[in-house]
């Protein structure tokens, strides 16, 4: 039964994996833009998060409610002042820019914070679970899970339904023409920009309940963001949590033969489909090279 | 007034320049087709009067506001919409997302989506599919509904024929006294100059960036167009750039 | 210097030079310089020494990482895992006998080996998905390493001992001349390669792929040669890494922040000239000898200006030098019209000298 539950955990991070990515997966598929700060905004907003619970005495998800919302406004501001610049400037631009502020942000937290790892104190959150036979649930990553599929389902809903979901998809179809039908393209793409980097420190927030956080945890963040994206299939939703699936499912399979090699095998993983399927599970082939 | 003025536009890409003091009027309701050999600058007069391209010198206004400086996603919302040449839908949206896209002024006018789909019955039928799996007589016919549905003042026309069949054409042309009929003055660009003709009741023929020939559509002299449409002799390039018009 | 053709008769002459006054001046300043830098061991103290070869080694770095995104087109943030191939090399070899110095050798050509299959798997790659992949790539190794013992594991290894017979001064020494040589030998390179037909082709590559291959331009060649020399590159520097520091692990040597460094150094200097990255590697080496001691906060204020000039000032320094005229290290096709001898040439050609075809690089 224990592989029955490994299988389990692999969902459960896999969740996890999916709603740390969707974000990056949403800025891809709406603008082409790759934000390689993406896991650094993710630490950002848990050191908001931690800060607020140190200074104002609440518990997390009173800190969550605050942070969110701000993580929101602050990707609308990086959208108006910087990288709506960067994708007008060039194709290079957005890779340089996100790159220079994935540095800035994580030498601001380390000079802010040090470089110790940081707890997220969640009460009895990070242990608790309930047992069903013989397979183990934790609450945390079963939130994670759900949140997961809330998120891509509720933005999938977005795109799909509403005005603003069709403006995006147009937007992202032909620029040029989505300008002349009257669409006003910066608040557009600041509005995503603010929902990718609200739900990035949501996701961040809750895995680091688990791992604590640190200045340069967003490296290892963005990579795995990444992976799943791609694994999933660039411009596909639903993909980037079965991406996150992939590579979570693969970590703890690995884990139960040998713990310091399940990070390599992801990765390994990883290099492989872009060997054998570069477009990934859903996507286009001709997004990729 | 002119519902459309534009006046002495100079515009072009980079260090090309495509138009040289372009002058022309649309009064309300009327239909002026614009005709010219290829490269003459049609498509980049109708890309500077929608938005897409700025213009270096001259000046756009619309129902006597000036337009000129209004950057493309307003200049829809003040009533000019474009319908691209090659269709230019948004291929992953379906047939009826393409028509509910235009963003400001669809509570304005006649052009509901009924209304829509009323006159172009075959963009009914097939409403829910993804417009890049539509035909070219569907997809063109798409593309029109969806500048409707801006109920714009100014219709611009780009190349509405090319690469469909003929009765396919004839149909969308049987349907511009409905579209006149709402009050929307159209510019159509058509490379067939006898259908240009027949569907408008003023004919401006560019050559080169230069306006050299504006006259009533019925009346105008076939062989002075052609003429001027190629810029021969007895046609030199610069007659008639000054764009008067006889309102 | 002289006209490379004239060709009288069309109207106007015209004179095509691939060198010119300064960069003549340049060269020359060059061999002084590296002259002057050689005997410095003989001058001045270990501390010196040991700056300048920091300052050789980012030098190199961003030499080569221009190569790879100015000229070829190429961003890569995994350079590093060369650097710690090159590293480990040396110190795998070293521990048969042969010297480390010697060892960088077999590190660059391990970096070779090691660059085929790596730029097979990531070649069908663009833009941003190459870069991150590339950045996976130097994550790998770095995972691989710090979980094998033989290797040392997190820890690192040391060079400590297999140089133990050298006294230090000496030791210093040939380290401080290799690195100089190093550089040398790199600048000098990617110049030539850059000045010769694989850099016309690099570049007509970079800027548009399409058109070049439709030219008869071999896309995918001259993509393989960049990134087969720079990792050759990259694996000396990071042989050189070991042999200055004495000890590496795999953290820091497979670590991003080196690939930062390079994008900084490149953008601020200059991005896809010559001269940039030099600059770029001078002002940067500067800023971390005079400010890191005050933390964090100078890689904040480096990577702000990045993003600035990013933005608003693409060519870096040296583009606004450039276009200013300047240029020490001409890549490019000067084209001047030349006064038309005899009674047959028109009036006298206008007009001052002719813009650079190609260009120096300044996209």
């Amino acid at each position: 039964m224990t592989w029955v539950n490994d299988i389990l955990q692999g969902i459960f991070l896999g969740g996890a994996y999916a709603l740390t990515a969707v974000g990056l997966s949403l800025m891809f598929g709406v603008m082409r833009m790759v934000n390689l700060a993406h896991g650094d905004l993710a630490v950002c907003g848990t050191y908001l998060a931690t800060t607020v619970m140190a200074a104002f005495g609440v518990p997390l998800w009173v800190a969550m409610l605050i942070m969110v919302p701000l993580a929101f406004l602050l990707g609308l501001v990086l959208q108006l002042s910087l990288f709506g610049r960067a994708l007008r400037t060039g194709t290079t631009a957005p890779l340089l820019v996100t790159f220079g502020l994935s540095v800035i942000i994580e030498n601001l937290l380390l000079q802010t914070y040090s470089a110790n790892t940081r707890g997220v104190p969640a009460g009895n959150l990070d242990v608790a679970a309930v047992h069903v036979g013989g397979l183990v649930l934790p609450w945390l990553a079963m939130l994670k899970l759900i949140l997961a599929l809330v998120v891509i389902g509720g933005l999938s809903a977005l795109l799909r339904y509403t005005a603003w979901g069709r403006r995006v998809r147009a937007t992202s179809d032909d620029q040029a023409i989505a300008r002349l039908q009257g669409i006003r393209v910066r608040p557009l793409f600041a509005s995503v920009t603010g929902i990718a980097i609200a739900a990035a420190a949501l996701a961040g927030t809750l895995n680091a309940v688990t791992t604590g956080v640190y200045p340069t945890l967003g490296a290892l963040t963005l990579i795995f963001a990444f992976e799943a994206v791609i694994i999933g299939g660039l411009g596909s939703l639903w993909g980037t949590l079965l991406g996150g699936m992939v590579l979570g499912i693969t970590q703890v399979v690995v884990s139960q033969v040998s713990v310091p090699y399940a990070i390599l095998a992801s990765q390994l993983l990883f290099l492989v489909v872009l060997a054998v399927r570069p477009q990934g599970l859903f996507g286009n082939p001709q997004i990729v090279g | 007034m002119s519902t459309l003025a534009v006046r002495g536009l100079d515009a072009g890409y980079e260090d090309f320049q495509a138009l040289f003091g372009v002058s022309l009027d649309l009064a309300a309701g009327e239909t002026v087709a614009l005709v010219g050999a290829n490269g003459a600058g049609k498509t980049t007069l109708l890309m500077t009067v929608a938005g897409a391209l700025r213009p270096w010198r001259g000046g756009i206004t619309l129902d006597g506001t000036d337009i000129t400086g209004q950057p493309d996603y307003q200049r829809a919302r003040s009533g000019v919409v474009l319908v691209p040449e090659g269709r230019r839908l948004f291929g992953s949206l379906t047939a009826e997302e393409n028509i509910l896209v235009p963003a400001g002024r669809r509570e304005a006018g006649p052009w509901t989506l009924e209304a829509l789909y009323e006159l172009f019955p075959m963009v009914a039928a097939r409403r829910s599919h993804r417009a890049a799996l539509l035909s070219g007589g569907e997809q063109q016919a798409v593309a029109i509904a969806r500048a409707l549905a801006a109920n714009p003042r100014v219709l611009l026309l780009d190349e509405v024929s090319l690469g469909l069949a003929p009765a396919i054409v004839d149909a969308f042309y049987q349907l511009l006294p409905a579209i006149q009929a709402s009050g929307v003055s159209v510019l159509l660009v058509e490379q067939d100059v006898d259908r240009a003709l027949a569907a408008s009741s003023r004919t401006v023929c560019l050559l080169e960036g230069r306006v050299v020939m504006t006259g009533e559509s019925a009346s105008l002299d076939r062989d002075a167009l052609i003429a001027a449409y190629f810029g021969s002799p007895s046609a030199p390039p610069g007659a008639g750039d000054t764009g008067r018009v006889r309102t | 210097m002289a006209p490379v053709s004239t060709r009288p008769g069309l109207g106007t002459a015209v004179a095509v030079t691939r060198w010119s006054r300064s960069a003549t001046a340049t060269a020359a300043l060059f061999v002084l310089a590296l002259a002057v830098l050689a005997a410095l061991p003989y001058l001045a103290g270990t501390g010196i020494t040991q700056a300048l070869v920091t300052l050789f080694l980012l030098v190199s770095m961003a030499a080569l990482w221009n190569l790879l995104a100015g000229y070829a087109g190429m961003i890569s943030f995994g350079q590093q895992a060369y650097l710690g191939i090159g590293a480990y090399l040396v110190w795998l070899v070293s521990k048969t006998g042969v010297s480390p110095f010697a060892g960088i050798a077999v590190g660059a050509l391990g970096c070779a080996v090691a660059a085929v299959p790596i730029f097979a798997l990531l070649r069908p790659l663009t833009g941003g998905y190459f870069a991150v992949a590339t950045w996976v790539v130097a994550t790998c190794f770095f995972l691989y390493v710090t979980n094998q013992l033989w290797l040392g594991g997190g820890t690192g290894v040391s060079l400590a001992g297999q140089l133990s017979g050298l006294p230090p001064v000496v030791r210093q020494a040939y380290t401080y001349w290799l690195a100089l040589a190093l550089m040398a030998v790199i600048v000098a390179g990617v110049y030539l390669l850059v000045r010769s037909r694989f850099g016309l082709d690099s570049r007509a590559v970079h800027d548009e792929p399409a058109a070049a291959a439709a030219m008869g331009v071999e896309v995918q060649r001259t993509r393989w040669l960049a990134y087969i020399l720079a990792a050759v590159g990259f694996g000396a520097v990071g042989g050189m890494l070991i042999v200055s520091t004495l000890y590496i692990d795999p953290a820091t040597v497979f670590s991003v922040n080196y690939s930062a460094d390079m994008l900084f150094m490149v953008v601020i200097g200059g991005i896809g000239t010559m001269e940039g990255p030099i600059v770029g590697a001078v002002i940067f080496f500067a800023v971390q000898e005079w400010f890191s001691s005050y933390g964090a906060w100078y890689l904040v204020a480096i990577g702000a200006v990045a993003i600035g000039v990013v933005l608003t000032a693409p060519g870096g320094l040296w583009g606004i030098a450039a276009r200013r005229g300047w240029s020490l290290l001409p890549v490019g096709y000067r084209v001047r019209d030349v006064p038309a001898p005899g009674p047959a040439g028109p009036p006298e050609a206008a007009g001052p000298d002719g813009a650079g075809v190609g260009g120096d690089g300044d996209d």
